[in-house]
């Protein structure tokens, strides 16, 4: 069993989710069936492999630190308008 | 009528209204109504962007009467965008409660390209919460049915991007894939999906899934519309620090019909891992076609695979929790209107607006990176995703392209549950190795089982080898005209 009453607790206090305790109890199911099949990776030997984690070299995007003035004041409020209407 | 037009292929349509056999307006025109016949059928669309498109096609007849669009060869195009794409203006939702309202105040980098192009948006189609899913039934706006047969889901998590293309409700879409969701559902609709290199397509304004995972890619019903649509969105964007520098972008060189000794490698495990009879079947037809089109077709071992559903579950899952903690109810998307301090807020908001499979995998991949678990989930599943890219390099020494088919089976019912998630592992192989290693890869159709539904293969080649699969892809095409869904014809 790799989650239980107390790590779920845990878990979903750091992801910042409540659940009933029906859900909790169905969910708690499910993603031990999951994990349980997870655990069929742990046949493969990968001592000596080392992670990879982005198959492409990454660079960081830096821009110049230039001031720009966006009046977008005018279209943030159209955006409420139709906000709005969606609720309407 | 509605037929003729719709029914077109988009560069042919394209080339019609460049040759004034038809206006954008007339063709919007027709298309709308289609769009709005079928759609109590179907569901595929979120948002249709009927006053948008109607000022975008004006601008894009201007701009093709004054000679402005003669070197794009869709302008005038409707295409529908997954509605995981930020569009300006127009909502975009994930198929989320989350971001029922949330209204981008920016396009897409593909999205500005698509304008560019003089391509005209006509909606935002229907997906999987947050790309979560291989269904698209766990959309917060329903479940998008199979035009093929509406019993049937589209596939997902890309179901209402392929579906719009087969129903004739768009001529191209826009999905993405992490782990197969533009090729699966482009399987289960019976049209083609490509999947580009990981950083050929910007994905700058994507909404994230797992963002070392996530890719744009064009569906369309034939190789060169999506070809086509792939040379408009494919190119360096500075705002996607995973976006590649590359000299050429150009792809339909590729569209030639002979594959006269290209090398086919068919990993075996594929056919071990309980293909449907019917799937089986068409798949043998397949293998035999390319070999009669003069392809040298070899079966080999690559074991790892089998490993490569664990370590998607794994990696797409953690990147999932940390890229969903944006939405706390605060910044964008959906908040709660009362609430006791911020700690209520954050979870009062988040339950509320996520769904049941999208806490799941947030608590997955929070589960994975737990302190203790780090090394035995997370870790492993890195080191095994350098396995998987070092097999593929390895098989790409001796092949110019891979062979498979797209899934196990064709598209199951509406109601049907995948509670084993060792039936998710046999779907998952065939798709989420592709995206571990960062490769491209096509779906195409190649038949149907024999409740009528369609089946697809899949074409997979080295990081950057758009054009062997395009070739393959292309060739195999001309040996078997496109089949629409029969409540069409």
């Amino acid at each position: 069993m790799h989650i239980n009453k107390d790590n779920f607790t845990y878990i979903a206090n750091a992801v910042k989710l409540s659940f009933t305790d029906k859900d909790e109890k169905q969910i708690t199911k499910e993603l031990n069936k999951m994990l349980e099949y997870i655990d069929t990776m742990k046949e493969l030997d990968t001592s000596n492999v080392k992670p990879l984690t982005h198959v492409l070299p990454q660079t960081n995007v830096f821009r110049e630190d230039e001031v720009i003035c966006y009046d977008t004041s005018g279209q943030l409020n159209s955006e409420i308008d139709k906000i709005k209407v969606l609720r309407d | 009528m509605i037929n003729d037009i719709t029914s077109m292929e988009a560069l042919r349509l394209a080339r019609k209204i460049k040759d004034k056999e038809l206006s954008v307006i007339e063709v919007l025109r027709t298309q709308l109504n289609a769009v709005y016949e079928r759609e109590p059928l179907y569901n595929s669309y979120i948002t249709i962007m009927e006053d948008e498109a109607y000022r975008q096609a004006k601008f894009v007849q201007q701009r093709i009467d004054t000679g402005g669009l003669a070197d794009s060869p869709l302008a005038g195009v409707l295409v529908a965008i997954k509605d995981n794409i930020c569009t300006k203006s127009v909502r975009t939702t994930c198929a989320s409660k989350m971001l029922e309202e949330f209204i981008p105040s920016y396009d897409a980098t593909v999205i500005e390209r698509l304008k560019e192009a003089g391509v005209i948006l006509i909606g935002k189609v229907n997906l999987d919460e947050f790309a979560m899913g291989g269904t698209t039934t766990s959309s917060y706006f329903g479940a998008t049915k199979n035009p093929w047969n509406v019993k049937h889901v589209p596939g997902g998590s890309s179901g209402g991007s392929a579906s719009v293309v087969a129903a004739e409700e768009a001529y191209i879409s826009l999905g993405s894939d992490t782990g197969g969701s533009i090729r699966q559902p482009a399987s289960f609709c019976g049209v083609v999906g490509i999947k580009p290199t990981y950083g050929t397509v910007s994905r700058y304004g994507l909404i994230p899934f797992a963002p070392s995972l996530d890719q744009i890619g064009p569906i369309g019903r034939c190789v060169s519309d999506c070809v086509a649509m792939l040379e408009v969105i494919s190119g360096h964007d500075p705002k996607d620090s995973t976006s590649i520098r590359k000299k050429n972008y150009s792809y339909r060189e590729a569209l030639v019909d002979d594959i006269k000794g290209m090398r086919i490698g068919i990993p075996k495990l594929y056919l071990d891992e309980g293909l449907d009879d019917d799937v089986h079947k068409k798949f043998t037809e397949v293998v035999k076609t390319y070999k009669g089109l003069g392809a040298d077709v070899e079966f080999f071992d690559m074991n790892v695979l089998r490993y490569s559903p664990q370590a998607y579950f794994v990696i797409s899952c953690a990147e999932a929790t940390s890229s969903l903690s944006r939405f706390d109810g605060l910044k964008y998307g959906y908040g709660i209107e009362e609430y006791e301090g911020i700690q209520e807020l954050y979870i009062k908001s988040r339950s509320e607006a996520f769904g049941d499979e999208v806490k799941r995998r947030i608590m997955l991949g929070a589960f994975t990176q737990s302190p203790g678990k780090y090394e035995d989930y997370y870790n492993k599943a890195r080191k095994i995703r350098r396995l998987i890219y070092q097999a593929y390099e390895e098989a790409f020494e001796k092949y110019d392209v891979l062979l498979s088919p797209e899934q196990i089976k064709t598209a199951p019912p509406l109601n049907y549950k995948v509670n084993d998630p060792k039936e998710k592992h046999q779907s998952e192989m065939l798709n989420a190795s592709v995206n571990l290693a960062g490769l491209p890869a096509v779906c195409l159709p190649c038949g149907q089982d024999r409740n009528g539904l369609p089946i697809g293969i899949q074409l997979i080649a080295k990081q950057f080898g758009e054009k062997n699969i395009i070739r393959a892809a292309y060739a195999f095409e001309q040996t078997r005209p496109y089949e629409r869904p029969s409540i069409l014809t």
